[in-house]
């Protein structure tokens, strides 16, 4: 019978996720703890699948602030289901580098055991978060459009 | 024509749901069997006369992005818009969390371009909110960056950034000194 997560945990857990605080975190991470990020890892270096308490731990506390500082966290949607929840939320970070503003929403999928996380995939709106990563719009068509400042030769 | 597969998660636990959960997963599970084989006909009573129905992603890439409000707008975009860009032949459902009037999906979603039949394959996260067991609010959110790559077939990526921010020179660049 699966264990019922309680909202009381699910709370605990994005105030110490959403603060990047990893002290309170630690003890909320099952040894094997797996968070798998989609996206692409050469313009939002924090994606990819982080295995393990250390990898999860160096996920929040190295890696993500490395790319942006968390300004606001907002949950629009928590829904908890025996050990798996699934929460919508809207995120909002400054660039570490730059200090540009970022926003966009941010789905997490999380299997809990014994009261620690032991699973998370997270899915962002990640076209629309390279997009403001990089600070232009990305080329779909294929090819290749002149910025100002790019030497081009004729 | 090929095969539509849809795959539901595990079977609930019974553990301690009330009634009202069960009945809502009851519900869902027969939904997304409709949904999953986007048969706009069999999914159009569990839709609310006022449902909104997001689709987050570029528009100009995807053109089924947006916000689509009503009936007969979300059965469209099933039955006729989505298709006229993705023919979905797998759907499957790797979590289905259900809470209150609440219920939440991931789903691995395989589909061919009409265009010329090249498959493409991404994560869909779908939170839904029932009212009077009809769904009344959907927020589809792509992976994005990954289905449009797979779309337009070619790479989005841009050339290395370093630390601060400007560009690594990739060989056979032109740089001026």
């Amino acid at each position: 019978m699966a264990e019922m997560v309680s909202r009381a945990l699910v709370s605990a857990f994005y105030e110490a996720y959403a603060s990047h605080d990893t002290d309170k975190l630690v003890p909320m991470l099952d040894d094997e703890v797996t968070w798998t990020i989609r996206g692409p890892v050469d313009v939002l270096g924090y994606c990819g699948r982080h295995s393990g308490k250390p990898a999860v731990i160096n996920l929040v506390d190295q890696l993500v602030p490395s790319v942006y500082r968390v300004v606001s966290f907002v949950q629009d949607s928590v829904v908890i289901d025996g050990d798996r929840v699934a929460t919508l939320n809207r995120l909002s970070g400054r660039q570490s580098v730059g200090g540009r503003v970022m926003s966009y929403r941010l789905a997490h999928f999380l299997r809990f055991c014994s009261g620690k996380l032991i699973e998370a995939v997270s899915l962002i709106d990640s076209f629309d978060a390279a997009e403001q990563m990089l600070g232009h719009p990305l080329d779909v068509h294929g090819t290749v459009t002149a910025q100002s400042g790019d030497l081009v030769a004729v | 024509m090929d095969k539509k597969v849809a795959v539901l998660s595990a079977e609930p636990q019974p553990c301690a749901r009330s009634k009202s959960h069960a009945d809502l997963r009851a519900a869902f599970d027969v939904f997304f069997e409709a949904y999953a084989a986007r048969d706009a006909e069999r999914v159009a009573p569990f839709l609310h006369d006022d449902v909104v129905w997001t689709v987050s992603g570029p528009i100009e890439v995807l053109p089924f992005c947006g916000v689509h409000r009503g009936k007969a707008d979300v059965l469209a975009l099933i039955g006729r818009k989505v298709p006229a860009v993705l023919r979905v032949f797998s759907c499957v459902a790797e979590a289905i969390v259900v809470d209150g009037d609440q219920v939440a999906m991931l789903t691995r979603l395989s589909a061919r371009r009409p265009a010329d039949g090249r498959v493409i394959s991404y994560r869909v996260a779908n939170f839904f909110r029932f009212v009077e067991g009809k769904i009344i609010e959907n927020l589809s959110l792509l992976d994005s960056f990954d289905a449009v790559e797979q779309v337009v077939g070619h790479p989005l990526t841009q050339p290395t950034l370093a630390e601060d921010g400007s560009l690594v020179p990739a060989i056979s660049d032109l740089v001026s000194l």
